[in-house]
C-alpha cells in the first residue's frame, strides 16, 4: 500500500472534522498516490484534423496546416468541460447506522465531497441533491472552484431523520435534470429494489450516465452480533429480540439475495455498481468515479 | 385381615435431602428468561432483511431453542439424581434397556443332602443359601425372576413324564420377585424335604438348558446348590457338556458347596437270600451287605434283622393298612470290623411257617445319613418248589435216588415237591405247564422228540433251570447233533463217546476235582471231604481237544481226574443249564450212595431254582405296576405305602386300567411320575387286590435307597471347577454364601446415569451448536 493511502482509511479521515478538508485531503492524497496521472490536461489533447466545411468556426482552423499546405483544416479536441455532474446523496435515517470510524451518513457525504472536489478539479460542473423522503437540500451545478463549498454546507446542515423515497427522487432527477450528464447515486439502497431500479433505469433512458456507490456499514454485511440483541428498526416501529448467530445465516442468504437483485439490474440497464464499505478507504469511490470517467472519454 | 400391600414408590432416593436439588431444573429457564431480558439494543436499518430472515427460520429456531432449554433441564435433573442416589423399581430401569434378572437355583434334595450334623444337615444349609438368594433378589430394585429346579423332580420328568411341560418340574417358574418374595420363599421352604432318592446333577441341568432355550432374553445367573458327593459327579464331562449348551446365554455359574467334610456313614446296601430253596417251612438264609462309606473304620456295628411274618388270615381285614404281620426282631449280628470303603455280608436265617409274601427289614444305628441304615426286602415262600423229574430209563431208577433226597419222608422237609415222568411227559406238556416248575432234571434220556426240545429251550431261556444226567440211554452223537448243535443249543458241550475212568491212577487223587461254583463251593473246604469218595467209573466225554470258550458262557463246575469235565454249566437265555457227564444211580459211579450226592442235589436244584425265584429288587421313585389277568381280579387296587412320619403308613385307591398289549391284563401303577412321588419313600410297598371269588390278595414289595446314595466322599471343589473347564464355574460355601451384587444395582445405576449425563451434555452441546450458541470461530 502506498504510504499516502494511509491517510484514505475511514479512520484517517476521521480525524479530520471539517468536509471540505476531508474531501481536498483525498483527493489529493489519492493523485499523489498514482505514478501516472493521465487526468492532467486532457481537456486540451488534439484529437484529430477535420477538412473545413462551411460554417465551422474559424477559431479552430489550423493555421500552420494551411501555411503549408494551403488547404483548411480544422482541429478537434476532446471535450473538456462538458461533464455535468449531479450527485444524490442518501441522508436518511438509515444511514445513521454505523459500527465503524464513519457511520454511513458519513461515509457518503465524505465520498459526496471527495467527488465534487475532484469534478471541479476537472473544471467541470457539479450538483448535489440530498435526500430521504423528499429533496433536502438542492445545490445546482457549477464549475466555480468555491463552489465546493456550497455543496458541503449542503451536506453539513442535512440530518438523518427520515425515511428513503429513493424511486421517487429519482424520478424527480430524471425530470430535474434536463442536460445529460453524469448522476451519482450514493445510499445504502435499503428500500424497495423494483423502484430503485426503476428510477435509475428511467435516469438511464433520459441519457445520463449513472453511478451508484451502495455503501454499507460492514456489520450489515457480515452480520457480526452475538449474544441476546434487540434489533430496532431505524426507518420502522419494528423490534425483533433474537439470537442473532441463529438469524446469521438466514440473513446473509436473503441479503444476498437482494444484492444480486441490484446488482444484476445494474447490469443489465448499464448502470456502474459499486459496493463500499464503511471500513473500505475511501479512494475506492475515486477510482471506481475515474474508471467511468476515463471510460466515457473514450466511449466510441 | 390381610397385611396391606406396600405402596408402589417408584423413585426413591438414599440422600433424601439432595432432592431439594430438582428445583435446580428450573434456573436454565430462569437463566433463558433473565438473557431476554438483558439484550443488547442495536438501532437496525436492514430490518427487512432480518425479519424476513426471522420468519422464514422461527419454527427451527424454537423447536431449537426449547430442546437447549429441556436438555440443560435434563442435565441438572440427572446431575441431581447421580448425587442424591436414585433407587428405583426396575420398570424406570427398563426405560434405560436394562434387562431382567432370572436366578437358576437347582437344589439337590437327593438322600446324601440328609447329611447331619450338629444340629443341621447338608439340606438346611442349602436351603438357607437359596432363601439368601431369594432375600437379595427380593432387595434388588431391577426386574428379578427366579426358578427352583429341585433335583428330584427334574429326575422324574426326564425319565417317566412324558408329556408333562418343563415348567411344570420348577417349584418356582420364573417368579416375579417382588419386595415379598423372601416371604414367599421362606413359606415355600417349608414344604420342602430331603427325598431318600440318588439323583445327580444331569437331569437337572436337562431341564435348565431345556428351559434356557425356551425362555427370552434376560440376565441369566445359574447356583448349583449341592454336596458334591463324587458318586454324583464322577462323571463331570456330561455336566460339563450340559453346561457348555448354556454357557453362552448365562451370566454366572455358581457351584454352592454345603458339605466340607466327609463324614462317618454305613449303609445297608444290600438283603437278599441266598440261593437255597424258598419254601414255608423250611429255614432260609438272608444275606445282609453292609458298606462302610465314612473315612474312618467302624468297630463293633450292630445289625438287627427283623422278620415280619404274615399269616394268611392277616389279609382278613376291613381296610387294608389294619393289616398286621408278626414282628420277631432276629439276634442282633454284631460285625467287628469294616474298613473305610469295604463292604461286609452276614448271613441270617429266616423262618416263615406259612407260604405268603414275607418281610425281612436290616437296620444300622443312627448316623449322619439316617435313610441307608435300613433295608427291606420281601421274600416270596410258596408252599412249595415243585421240580420235575425226566427218568429215561426203564425202571426210573435214577429217579428214585434223586426223589429220595428231595422227599426223604418223615418230619424232615425240603420244601420241594418232585414230579416224576417219563420222556413222553415232555413231548405232550404244554409250555405253560413247564412254567409251574422251579426245575427240570433230565435223568439218563436217550433222546427227545424236536417238539420236546423246543418246549425246554422256551423253558430255559425265560429262566428256568434245567440239569441233564447221563447214563447208558443217552446217545452222545444225538445230544451233540441235536441238543448241542455247534453251540448254539441247550447242551452245552458236544460230546464224542463213553469212556471210562482208569483206576490205576487212583492212588494219587479222587476222582472228582470241583471248582468255585455254588453247587459245590462247600465241598473246597478241607473239612468236607465226602466228595473224595466218590469214584467215577464211566462217563460221557468230549474230544479230548476241548475247552469251554470263555465268552460262551460255558463253565466246567467239576472235572475228572484225568482232566475231562464231569459237570459243565451253561447260561441259556435267563436259565441255566448243568450237564453232569456221570449217571446219577450207581453203576458209572457211586455217587448215589454217598452222603455229597444229598448235598449235591439240594444245591444244585437250588441253583437251577434262583431264576425261577422273583427277587424283586426295585428302585426307589420308579414306578410301582401290577399287573394281573383282568378276569380274575376287581379293578379296584389299593396301595399301602409308607406314611411321612416312621412307622405309618397310608393308602392308595387306584383303579386298573387295561393293558394295550394284553386284552386279558389290567394294571395298576403308582409314582415315577413328575406329579407323583408315591414311591419316592422307602419301604414296604402293597398292593390290595381283590379276586372275583371275593380273596383279598396282596402283593409286597420292597423299594429301598440306592446302594451308592449314602457315599458321602466328596469331590475336589477345585478338581471338581478344573473339570468342568472350559465352562467358567465358582465355587461357594453355602455357609459363607452372600449375595455379592448387592452393590451391582446401585453400581449399575450411578453408570446408567453416567452414561445419560454424558448423553445429555453431548446432546445439549449439539443442540447449542446447532442453535448457534457458540462463539463464532
Amino acid at each position: 500500500m502506498p504510504d499516502s493511502r494511509r491517510f484514505l482509511h475511514p479512520e484517517a479521515i476521521k480525524r479530520l472534522a471539517r468536509l471540505e478538508l476531508r474531501a481536498r485531503h483525498i483527493v489529493e492524497g489519492f493523485l499523489a498516490g498514482m505514478h501516472r496521472s493521465p487526468y492532467y490536461g486532457q481537456s486540451i489533447e488534439f484529437l484529430q484534423h477535420r477538412e473545413y466545411v462551411v460554417g465551422d468556426d474559424l477559431r479552430h482552423v489550423d493555421w500552420k496546416v494551411w501555411a503549408r499546405q494551403d488547404r483548411l483544416y480544422v482541429k478537434q479536441y476532446e471535450e473538456d468541460t462538458n461533464l455535468r455532474c449531479t450527485l444524490l446523496v442518501d441522508v436518511s435515517n438509515s444511514m445513521r447506522y454505523g459500527n465503524g470510524p464513519l457511520n454511513k451518513y458519513e461515509y457518503a457525504c465524505t465520498i459526496a465531497g471527495s467527488l465534487a472536489y475532484l469534478v471541479l478539479r476537472q473544471q467541470d460542473a457539479v450538483g448535489c441533491w440530498a435526500f430521504d423522503q423528499t429533496i433536502r437540500q438542492r445545490v445546482p451545478g457549477r464549475t466555480k472552484r468555491n463552489h465546493l463549498r456550497s455543496i458541503v454546507d449542503a451536506l453539513a446542515v442535512s440530518d438523518p431523520r427520515e425515511k428513503t423515497d429513493l424511486s421517487g427522487i429519482l424520478a424527480m432527477a430524471a425530470e430535474g435534470l434536463p442536460r445529460r450528464g453524469m448522476v451519482i447515486l450514493v445510499s445504502d439502497l435499503l428500500v424497495d429494489p423494483e423502484g430503485t431500479l426503476r428510477g435509475l433505469k428511467l435516469l438511464r433512458q433520459r441519457g445520463h450516465d449513472v453511478l451508484v456507490f451502495h455503501v454499507m456499514d460492514d456489520d450489515e454485511l457480515d452480520f457480526p452480533f452475538s449474544g441476546p440483541v434487540r434489533f430496532e428498526g431505524l426507518e420502522s416501529v419494528e423490534q425483533l429480540n433474537c439470537n442473532p448467530r441463529a438469524l446469521r445465516e438466514g440473513y446473509l442468504e436473503v441479503l444476498g439475495q437482494y444484492l444480486e437483485t441490484i446488482r444484476r439490474g445494474c447490469a443489465t440497464h448499464r448502470i456502474d455498481y459499486a459496493l463500499i464499505r464503511t471500513r473500505q478507504p475511501l479512494d475506492a469511490a475515486l477510482a471506481v468515479y475515474l474508471s467511468k470517467r476515463w471510460g466515457a472519454r473514450h466511449r466510441p | 385381615m390381610g397385611r396391606a400391600s406396600p405402596p408402589v414408590v417408584f423413585m426413591q432416593f438414599v440422600h433424601q435431602p439432595l432432592t431439594w436439588g430438582f428445583f435446580l431444573v428450573l434456573l436454565p429457564l430462569l437463566i433463558h428468561l433473565i438473557n431476554m431480558m438483558r439484550h443488547r439494543r442495536v438501532p437496525w436499518a436492514a430490518m427487512d432483511f432480518l425479519l424476513q430472515a426471522y420468519r422464514k427460520h422461527r419454527k427451527w429456531i424454537w423447536l431449537k431453542q426449547l430442546l437447549l432449554l429441556l436438555l440443560r433441564m435434563a442435565v441438572v435433573a440427572v446431575a441431581v439424581a447421580m448425587l442424591a442416589q436414585w433407587v428405583t423399581r426396575g420398570q424406570w430401569l427398563n426405560l434405560f434397556g436394562g434387562t431382567p434378572t432370572h436366578h437358576y437355583v437347582l437344589l439337590d434334595d437327593s438322600v446324601s443332602m440328609s447329611d447331619r450334623w450338629g444340629g443341621t444337615s447338608a439340606f438346611d444349609l442349602a436351603l438357607s443359601a437359596v432363601q439368601r438368594i431369594g432375600a437379595q433378589a427380593s432387595s434388588e430394585d431391577t426386574p428379578q425372576r427366579f426358578t427352583l429346579i429341585r433335583f428330584s423332580r427334574a429326575a422324574r420328568w426326564g425319565s417317566q413324564a412324558e408329556g408333562e411341560e418343563v415348567a411344570a418340574v420348577a417349584d418356582f417358574q420364573a417368579h416375579v420377585v417382588d419386595p415379598d418374595f423372601d416371604v414367599t420363599l421362606e413359606e415355600a421352604r417349608h414344604g420342602f424335604e430331603v427325598t431318600e432318592l440318588a439323583v445327580g446333577p444331569l437331569p437337572a441341568l436337562s431341564v435348565l438348558a431345556e428351559m434356557i432355550r425356551e425362555s427370552r432374553e434376560e440376565n441369566r445367573m445359574v447356583y448349583l446348590v449341592s454336596d458334591f458327593r463324587s458318586a454324583e459327579w464322577s462323571r463331570p464331562q456330561e455336566a460339563r457338556d450340559t453346561l457348555r449348551e448354556i454357557e453362552d446365554s448365562v451370566a454366572s455359574i455358581q457351584l454352592v458347596g454345603c458339605v466340607q467334610e466327609m463324614r462317618q456313614n454305613l449303609a445297608v446296601v444290600d438283603i437278599r437270600p441266598v440261593g437255597d430253596t424258598q419254601a414255608a417251612g423250611v429255614p432260609l438264609f438272608v444275606s445282609v451287605a453292609v458298606r462302610n462309606f465314612g473315612p474312618q473304620t467302624a468297630r463293633n456295628v450292630p445289625l438287627n434283622v427283623r422278620t415280619v411274618y404274615y399269616p394268611p388270615e392277616s389279609s382278613a381285614v376291613d381296610r387294608p393298612e389294619q393289616a398286621t404281620g408278626r414282628v420277631d426282631d432276629l439276634p442282633t449280628v454284631l460285625i467287628e470290623e469294616i474298613e473305610p470303603g469295604q463292604t461286609v455280608e452276614r448271613r441270617v436265617q429266616v423262618y416263615f411257617p406259612q407260604p405268603g409274601r414275607h418281610v425281612v427289614k436290616a437296620v444300622l444305628p443312627d448316623d449322619p445319613v439316617a435313610a441307608d441304615n435300613r433295608r427291606w426286602c420281601v421274600l416270596e415262600f410258596p408252599e412249595h418248589e415243585p421240580v420235575l423229574i425226566v427218568d429215561g430209563s426203564p425202571d426210573q431208577r435214577h429217579a428214585y435216588f434223586l426223589e429220595s433226597v428231595f422227599r426223604p419222608g418223615g418230619r424232615v422237609t425240603t420244601g420241594i415237591a418232585p414230579e416224576v415222568h417219563s420222556p413222553a411227559f415232555l413231548r405232550d406238556v404244554a409250555p405253560q405247564r413247564l412254567e409251574d416248575y422251579r426245575a427240570i432234571f433230565l435223568l439218563d434220556v436217550a433222546r427227545l422228540d424236536e417238539r420236546a426240545v423246543e418246549t425246554l429251550e422256551t423253558y430255559v431261556s425265560g429262566g428256568g433251570g434245567l440239569a441233564f444226567f447221563a447214563g447208558p440211554q443217552v446217545d452222545p452223537s444225538y445230544y451233540t447233533q441235536r441238543l448241542y448243535r455247534g453251540g448254539t443249543g441247550l447242551f452245552p458241550l458236544p460230546l464224542e463217546r463213553e469212556d471210562f475212568l482208569h483206576r490205576e491212577d487212583a492212588r494219587r487223587a479222587p476222582d472228582i476235582e470241583v471248582a468255585e461254583h455254588p453247587v459245590f463251593e462247600v465241598f473246597l473246604d478241607e473239612r468236607n471231604p465226602f466228595i473224595r469218595l466218590i469214584t467215577v467209573e464211566t462217563y460221557l466225554r468230549p474230544s479230548l481237544d476241548w475247552r469251554p470258550d470263555p465268552d460262551s458262557g460255558v463253565t466246567v463246575a467239576a472235572s475228572l481226574r484225568n482232566g475231562m469235565p464231569l459237570v459243565v454249566e451253561r447260561r441259556f437265555g435267563e436259565g441255566r443249564v448243568v450237564a453232569f457227564l456221570t449217571a446219577l444211580a450207581p453203576g458209572w459211579n457211586n455217587w448215589g450212595n454217598d452222603p455229597s450226592f444229598v448235598v449235591v442235589a439240594l444245591r444244585l436244584q437250588a441253583h437251577l431254582a434262583a431264576g425261577r425265584r422273583d427277587f424283586d429288587a426295585r428302585s426307589l421313585g420308579s414306578p410301582l405296576s401290577v399287573v394281573l389277568p383282568g378276569q380274575d381280579y376287581r379293578e379296584d387296587f389299593q396301595f399301602v405305602v409308607p406314611g411321612e412320619l416312621p412307622d405309618t403308613r397310608r393308602v392308595i385307591d387306584v383303579s386298573a386300567s387295561r393293558r394295550e398289549d394284553d386284552a386279558n391284563g389290567m394294571q395298576a401303577r403308582i409314582g415315577g411320575r413328575l406329579l407323583d412321588d408315591t414311591t419316592d419313600r422307602s419301604g414296604i410297598y402293597e398292593a390290595w387286590t381283590v379276586t372275583s371269588t371275593g380273596q383279598a390278595d396282596v402283593q409286597r414289595f420292597a423299594l429301598n435307597v440306592d446302594p451308592d446314595g449314602g457315599d458321602l466322599r466328596l469331590v475336589d471343589p477345585a478338581e471338581l471347577v478344573a473339570a468342568l473347564e472350559p465352562v467358567r464355574a465358582e465355587y461357594r460355601v453355602a455357609q459363607q454364601y452372600t449375595y455379592e451384587q448387592a452393590g451391582w444395582g446401585q453400581g449399575q445405576r450411578n453408570l446408567l446415569l453416567l452414561i445419560l449425563l454424558v448423553g445429555l451434555l453431548l446432546g445439549e452441546q449439539a443442540v447449542a451448536y446447532s442453535a448457534s450458541y457458540h462463539p463464532p470461530r
